[in-house]
């Protein structure tokens, strides 16, 4: 009987050790697993790209394509076939075009991304194509898809431009509106515009008045596009020069830029805002057409060359575009590469290619090389990303120069994403300092008087109430910064401002009067309840602040401080700024500092203080310097916590500053903080998409960064404990 | 005196008193904050006599008096008044210069009336407007009759259309989702015939509202605002109607505590900046409950792993160390991580597995209190810990080594010696965890709490209990109603009001920490401390 109690007393006992050894270790991992999930959403970031080949179709050679958005089928166009349905999956023709014009043609130009396409038929006549594929819905076997193409006659060309037709590299058309268009030759000379409507008033004939552009000495034009609204035409020549000329009624060379190798092809980027430049030695640039400030500080347009990618070799022939990012495709005979425009982020494809084109979603494409056209898939899911674009300044698409900018979203799909960390870091270290500005004099002194000054029944009430404010929720204090603090400030700064000194001047006046007192009533009022008398001082010196302003704004700031500091020094004054960030950010602070401080100043032993006494120092003396030396670590370790507490912070920063990622130590500015940037745009984020792996990254760093400083502190404190005990 | 000032200078007594007038900077920032809160979270309760302020032009306005500007450099002494009538002047707040007032009454008659819509009306008792009026109309007061009539209707609007409709509404969503799935054919025909039987219930639920929304409507009475003109209201729109000038101090109670009691329990209204914070309060406490569930025995398991079982190596004490760091580590973090793991991974997959009928629309796989409560109790698992260690440290040796030399297995010790020693110390951490859960917000922002939730998480449809809900909770509601709303200026109250009510939470919970703390140290003798 008491045996088998026993056993079951001893199963239990196991079972418990059991139960208990796997919570624990389960708790404990479960935590330990935060920081490996942070690591494992952001590490796709940095992962290395893979390409991969997928389908393959032989025999087959076209001039352009146009695939779906699920990459079965493609609007093909070929100058054999003109144009045509192709099953991507067979690479079989599921149905010709029937409206295209008839066949040969004397030249078509690619399928852009519209679907449109310019084609001129044998008989010099002009026809603009809208192509689509129709699906009826639910078919999934593409049996029943056709192209849904529409067609519109343009003019026939002039017989003399048609004899330079041989020299056409790529007939652009420019969409200036729905019907009318411009399009542009090459001819010995140099380039002639035709502009025209559609569809066509003479249909047989009427003369098309050329206009162009004439080159001086034997420079041949190479390549040349419009813009995206057809205004503006951009060549590249033989002899190294991109010109960017305006159209219209006159056509007027607007700016130029000469480069150091004849230049082969050009080409648009995603958003038609950057240019690419092709060179006869591989050069790869991307220019942009931005404003910038000249010396005499007026506004002028230049051609800026603002990436230079690695040099291909031999002749660049062509660019394939990303409809999804600033990523592209460049190839020459022997070599070739994806690159991503802003990141330069390379990838090389060891391939030969004749023509490529981008899928749809933007995670591969096809490639045509030789009789065989190639289906390559790309494992990268965030070009855009890399550590120099998180970490370094980078000139992004409109800038005039390399900046740091974190816009993570922005009106248009086509705009560059711009992820860097730096303002966010700055803006996280700026709250930072201005909290500890703030709340180190006011915790560490008033620690230093409560461990050492204050009589003991004030010491009971004085720490329980200061550790009461560590408990307020940050979202009160928020609230009371932005929303009470913040207006306040602004109206009463110069108040504010001389606060302190009056409240300080007002004790040091009041030191001959002290002195005055008889020694004995000296002793009496001062054990240890200092800080009592001081607390209606301060209240007075509140009031005095309040009344002596004015005066001080009138007689320094020519009666408004805040119009004064915009006017004579530049400074801008926000209503959400960093001083009551500071000021705030300080009151969630103050408490940590003030415990942790207070405690490894209480525990200096005795014997050393008494030591001290004893050999005649004032208790003063004793406690600047001795207790406050062998303490010192411990008020360290509390900094290092503050700190902690500081960086993290999340509804005090959101609340009590603009949230600007602007880069700038004034005060008198907002800022934006990893922490309340992760709580601005962490619903907004794509789940796994850059955005909100760069957002996970963030919270890697804070993950890291506090844990670094709480360990020092612990670290620190537990050998200041160790000291304490030897001593 | 000279000689004097030396020697006082000397021994540093000065910087005695300046550290003394450091704290009480620090003492002083504490003391004004929490004044600050109560003073202006309770002012919006108490109810403020409305002036009559006649300026110089001869015009009359009616308002309360809520700041005061004094004069600057640039401008002149200027006095805020809540005029109220925000449908009718389009703003609630006026601002008159002080030399423009010719003077300032408070006449007895003036009416504040409390809307549903639109904030307050100011005004003068103009006229009562109803079909059968049973007695007279004494001192401008609503006769009681009309008061409970209409408000009778309004719990018969209210049940038909919240209780009847949204059951109607639910079976008609669930039957939807039902339809979606590969069913067969005879259930398929069942669920039809039902939803139409439902339509015709709705029907008859429709027009018996419209009957009753015709009764409600035809009590009103007649305002006449300050500018001449007379307004019409709604019985069934006012939420308290009474004369401020014209209340003794137990009449202002009475206000004030209908006022707080109307906050406390009853829905919010004009997108949350006034009404009650009734839901803010459901969520706040079931969500920290929901956290305590998890986060007390879990948290106690891990610590007498590490005090108990875990050899005392170089692992155990840098786990000791992470875990005491873990606490340092910023709240939002969690949040992020919540969101990843909670939310749209195991969120994620749990609507792939038993909600597939109802995607795209996500169940699980958003925020909802679950997973916000989930997030919390990481956050706060360091803390009672940290809170449980410490007190089973504190457990004298000897009492430990007596039970074990009496015999008893260490399972026998833990639940008899060292559980009941170190209770007051887990309790504490207990309170400490929850006090921090009640005043954070940030992680809650991206795991699941919303401005105005539709329903409450727990409510009388199955299961009873709607953890995927979202919900609303006070801290946000202070971002929210502060930051988020249009009318900033008209929602201060609301969020003094809330923001009091917050830090009464959290301060009482810290104090009991602090209480019991202080008790358990003395029961057991200080010997460790």
């Amino acid at each position: 009987m008491t045996r088998s109690a026993d056993q079951i007393t001893r199963l239990k006992d196991r079972i418990a050790s059991y139960f208990i050894k796997a919570g624990g270790i389960l708790v404990l991992s479960a935590m330990m697993g935060i920081l490996f999930f942070l690591i494992w959403v952001t590490y796709p970031l940095f992962e290395s790209t893979t390409v991969k080949k997928s389908r393959q179709l032989t025999n087959i050679e076209i001039e352009s394509m146009l695939s779906d958005s699920t990459g079965s089928a493609s609007i093909t166009l070929d100058k054999k076939n003109g144009i045509f349905l192709m099953d991507l999956r067979k690479g079989a023709i599921l149905s010709n075009s029937v409206n295209a014009p008839k066949l040969p043609w004397l030249s078509a130009t690619p399928i852009n991304s519209k679907g449109q396409t310019l084609v001129v038929d044998s008989n010099r006549t002009i026809h603009i194509g809208t192509l689509k594929i129709l699906k009826p819905s639910g078919d999934t076997d593409m049996a029943d898809w056709v192209i849904d193409d529409q067609w519109v006659r343009g003019p026939r060309l002039p017989e003399e431009i048609q004899k330079v037709f041989d020299f056409f590299s790529s007939l652009s058309f420019g969409l200036i509106e729905s019907t009318n268009y411009t399009i542009a030759a090459r001819d010995p000379r140099g380039v002639r515009f035709l502009s025209f409507t559609v569809p066509s008033e003479s249909m047989m004939g009427e003369p098309l008045v050329p206009s162009g552009i004439e080159f001086a000495g034997n420079d041949m034009v190479r390549d040349g596009l419009f813009s995206d609204d057809g205004s503006r035409f951009f060549i590249v020549t033989e002899k190294g020069m991109l010109q960017v000329y305006s159209v219209g009624e006159m056509t007027k060379l607007l700016s130029e830029r000469e480069f150091k190798e004849p230049l082969r092809t050009i080409s648009f980027l995603l958003g038609g805002r950057t240019l690419l430049v092709g060179g006869e030695n591989g050069l790869v640039s991307a220019v942009q057409w931005v404003r910038i400030k000249d010396t005499t500080n007026s506004e002028v347009y230049i051609l800026d060359e603002y990436h230079k990618y690695p040099s291909l070799n031999g002749p660049v022939l062509g660019f394939a575009i990303s409809p999804r990012d600033k990523r592209f495709l460049a190839w020459t005979e022997k070599d070739s590469y994806i690159v991503h425009a802003t990141s330069e982020k390379v990838l090389p494809l060891n391939i030969k290619i004749d023509s490529g084109y981008f899928l749809p979603n933007g995670k591969g494409l096809w490639i045509q090389s030789g009789a065989e056209l190639k289906e390559l898939l790309i494992s990268d899911n965030h070009p855009e990303i890399t550590f120099s674009t998180l970490t370094k300044p980078i000139q992004y698409e409109g800038y005039g120069s390399k900046e740091y900018v974190w816009q993570s979203s922005s009106a248009t799909d086509d705009s560059e994403p711009k992820f860097s960390l730096i303002p966010l870091v700055f803006g996280t270290l700026k709250a930072t300092l201005y909290a500890l500005i703030f709340a180190i004099p006011i915790a560490v002194l008033g620690a230093i008087y409560t461990s050492q000054f204050a009589g003991m029944r004030w010491r009971n009430f004085i720490k329980p109430s200061i550790e009461m404010m560590a408990a307020l929720p940050s979202v009160v204090l928020g609230f009371i910064g932005g929303l009470i603090l913040a207006p306040y400030f602004q109206k009463m700064s110069v108040s504010v401002f001389i606060l302190l000194p009056i409240f300080l001047g007002i004790l040091i006046l009041l030191i001959p009067v002290w002195l005055m007192l008889p020694a004995a009533q000296r002793r009496r009022l001062s054990s240890g309840s200092e800080f009592l008398w001081c607390l209606p001082l301060l209240v007075a010196a509140y009031f005095i602040s309040i009344e002596l302003a004015p005066l001080i704004e009138m007689k320094f700031f020519s009666g408004n401080f805040v119009q004064h500091l915009l006017t004579n020094y530049d400074l801008r004054f926000d209503q959400r700024n960093s001083l009551v960030l500071g000021f705030v950010l300080g009151f969630a602070v103050i408490p940590l500092i003030y415990t942790i401080s207070e405690d490894a100043l209480s525990s200096v032993p005795k014997s050393l203080t008494s030591a001290s006494l004893a050999c005649g120092a004032s208790p003063w003396q004793t406690a600047w310097r001795v207790v406050l030396p062998t303490a010192s670590p411990g008020i360290f370790s509390a900094i290092m916590i503050g700190i902690g507490r500081a960086v993290g912070e999340t509804m005090i920063v959101l609340m009590a500053t603009g949230n600007t990622p602007i880069m700038d130590w004034s005060g008198f500015n907002g800022l934006r903080s990893l922490a309340a940037n992760i709580a601005v745009e962490m619903p907004e984020a794509p789940v796994m998409g850059s955005h909100y792996r760069v957002l996970f990254l963030s919270a890697l760093l804070l993950f890291v960064f506090t844990f670094i400083l709480n360990t020092v502190a612990e670290i620190v404190s537990s050998r200041l404990r160790r000291k304490y005990e030897s001593l | 005196m000279i000689q004097n000032l030396k020697s006082y200078l000397r021994y540093g007594s000065p910087f005695i008193w300046l550290s003394g007038a450091f704290l009480s900077i620090a003492l002083m920032m504490i003391a004004g904050l929490i004044l600050f809160i109560s003073k202006e979270g309770l002012r919006a309760f108490w109810p403020s006599p409305i002036a009559q302020v006649e300026l110089n032009d001869g015009s009359k306005v009616l308002g309360i008096l809520t700041d005061y500007e004094s004069a600057t450099a640039n401008d002149t002494a200027k006095y805020q008044f809540r005029v109220g009538n925000r449908d009718l002047n389009g703003l609630d707040f006026r601002w008159i210069e002080a030399t423009s007032i010719k003077s300032i009454l408070y006449p007895k008659d003036i009416v504040l009336v409390e809307r549903e819509e639109y904030g307050y009306l100011i005004g003068r008792f103009e006229s009562l407007v109803t079909r059968d009026l049973q007695e007279p109309i004494v001192n401008n007061r609503i006769p009681h009759s009309v008061i409970s009539k209409t408000e009778q209707l309004r719990s018969q609007i209210n049940e038909i259309r919240k209780t009847k409709i949204g059951k109607i509404n639910q079976k008609v969503e669930a039957n939807r989702l039902t339809l979606k799935s590969k069913i067969d054919e005879t259930t398929r025909r069942h669920i039809t015939e039902e939803n139409l039987l439902l339509e015709s219930e709705y029907r008859v639920l429709s027009t018996q509202l419209d009957q009753l929304e015709t009764s409600a409507n035809q009590a009103s009475v007649q305002v006449r605002i300050d500018d001449g003109r007379a307004m019409d209201l709604k019985i069934r729109y006012i939420v308290r109607y009474f004369e401020p000038n014209n209340l003794n101090l137990w009449g202002k109670s009475l206000i004030f505590f209908s006022r707080i009691n109307e906050f406390l329990s009853s829905q919010p209204r004009e997108s949350n900046t006034e009404g009650g914070v009734f839901p803010a309060i459901f969520g706040t406490v079931l969500m920290v409950l929901i956290m305590s569930i998890l986060v007390v025995p879990l948290g106690v398991i891990a610590a007498i792993y590490l005090k108990e079982y875990a050899r005392n190596n170089l692992l155990t004490r840098s786990i000791r160390i992470a875990v005491n760091n873990l606490a340092g580590v910023p709240s939002i973090v969690f949040g992020v991580f919540g969101l990843g793991f909670f939310v749209y991974g195991i969120g994620g997959s749990i609507d792939q597995l038993f909600y597939s009928n109802a995607l795209p629309a996500p169940t699980f796989g958003t925020g909802g209190i679950l997973w916000a409560s989930l997030t919390l109790a990481l956050l706060t698992i360091p803390v009672v810990i940290v809170a449980t260690e410490e007190s089973i440290a504190a457990i004298p040796r000897s009492q430990r080594e007596a039970s074990l030399a009496l015999g008893s297995t260490k399972w026998q010790t833990i639940t008899h010696i060292v559980l009941p020693g170190s209770a007051p110390g887990i309790l504490t951490g207990f309170i400490l965890a929850m006090a921090r859960g009640a005043g954070e917000v940030a992680p809650l922002m991206i795991t699941g709490v919303v401005k105005l939730a539709p329903s409450l998480p727990i409510d009388s449809t199955w299961p009873f209990f709607h953890l995927d809900r979202k919900f609303m909770h006070l801290g946000f509601h202070i971002f929210d109603v502060g930051f988020q709303s249009p009318n900033s200026e008209a929602a201060k109250p609301m969020v003094f009001m809330t923001a009091l009510l917050l830090v009464l939470i959290v301060i009482s919970l810290n104090l009991a920490a602090l209480i019991l703390r202080k008790r358990a140290r003395k029961n057991l003798g200080g010997s460790t401390f």
